[in-house]
């Protein structure tokens, strides 16, 4: 026997008892090997305490107590498999979610038309508002060149030149 | 009907058929060797009973899933590891007190004193239940693949290969954590070893 087929002996003898002609075929390899001797003592003796290690306690119990404990799960989960069926196997996974996701779109369109439609109002309100206190508080009198100046206004435009300063009109209001 | 060369996993197979015959059948075959596993991960005899039924519940679960390719313990001892694993990690997360921890006034006692039943044990028991608390604080304090890899080679049916699925390491990296694993005990249990009390107080 080589060096690596003792090996392959020392971890056979990690999981279980040598047989026989094991045994003796490593007992003629320690004889041959002095030195291998106290490796394979010490070998020996960790797997005589590890073999020894006593077994944990396991209630009477423990099969029947596992068996209720795997049957209860078992019907649980039947009654939440039972619950969904018709919803999620007769009509299909995508229907009702592509309902919730379209429903849910909406709302949020809804909601945002909404506000748009709100802040519309406001600001025609408060347009009139504006309107309505210039109009009241001003003089009447002031109104009447109204009409000319909007269409000096509206003839500026119309030939996109650079309004050009009125110095007669100017020269007399001063 | 096909036959299965492993009887637990044609057992497996019938459990996936609805069988709780089968499935009781199962668990009081390997009731023990979990518990062992499960015991020496948590050193916690209660928690490791309530996660051993657990791993047996995920069994039953997952069977709907079990395909007979592998052997049926390789599969169990891995929920199980897998179990483990998450409870370690989830004390790991959510240390509890420490029995062994103290209140400051009283620095020289422990926190909590429970009464140990144990008492006038016949001087070979309290010599061997020694050596056996040294062994398991001794594998205790390995890493936690080292440990359960040692532990796994107890289990006679499962060899090298079915360990290292279990491990979820290659077949090389398993022999070398085992090996790794073994030479901290025996460094650890060295004075124990050469004494050879071992031996006088072996069943």
């Amino acid at each position: 026997m080589n060096e690596q087929e003792y090996q392959q002996l020392r971890e056979q003898s990690w999981r279980r008892r040598l047989t026989q002609p094991e045994e003796t075929i490593l007992q003629e390899y320690l004889s041959a090997n002095p030195r291998a001797q106290e490796d394979w003592l010490s070998e020996a003796e960790l797997n005589q305490l590890l073999q020894h290690l006593p077994d944990a306690s396991v209630s009477s119990n423990f099969t029947s107590r596992v068996v209720q404990a795997a049957q209860l799960e078992a019907a649980s989960r039947q009654r939440a498999s039972a619950w969904n069926w018709p919803a999620w196997m007769s009509i299909g996974n995508w229907v009702p979610r592509t309902a919730v996701a379209t429903l849910a779109v909406g709302l949020v369109l809804s909601l945002g038309y909404n506000q748009h439609q709100k802040s519309v109002r406001e600001q025609f309100a408060r347009n009139v508002v504006q309107l309505t206190d210039a109009v009241s508080a001003s003089d009447p009198e002031l109104m009447q060149d109204f009409e000319p100046i909007r269409q000096m206004g509206e003839a500026q435009t119309k030939t996109e030149a650079q309004p050009k300063a009125d110095l007669e009109l100017i020269a007399l209001m001063k | 009907m096909a036959t299965h060369p492993d009887p637990d996993a044609a057992l497996m197979l019938r459990v996936k058929r609805g069988d709780d015959a089968a499935f009781a059948e199962l668990v009081e075959k390997y009731k023990q060797p979990v518990m062992n596993l499960v015991y020496r991960n948590l050193r916690d005899a209660t928690e490791a009973e309530d996660l051993a039924q657990n791993v047996f519940v995920q069994v039953h679960k997952s069977a709907h899933r079990y395909q007979a390719t592998a052997r049926f313990s390789t599969w169990l001892f891995t929920i199980a590891r897998n179990l483990c694993l998450n409870e370690i990690r989830r004390r790991s997360r959510h240390p509890a007190d420490s029995l062994d921890a103290t209140y400051p006034d009283h620095e020289d006692q422990p926190a909590r004193q429970f009464e140990d039943h144990k008492t006038f044990l016949p001087t070979e028991t309290i010599l061997h239940s020694e050596l056996e608390q040294k062994v398991e604080a001794a594998l205790a304090e390995l890493p936690e693949a080292q440990r359960n890899a040692i532990l796994l080679c107890r289990q006679d049916e499962l060899s090298y290969e079915e360990i290292a699925e279990v491990i979820g390491c290659s077949l090389s990296a398993t022999k070398s954590l085992i090996h790794r694993g073994r030479e901290t005990l025996k460094q650890k249990l060295k004075p124990y070893l050469r004494s050879g009390e071992w031996k006088k107080t072996a069943k």
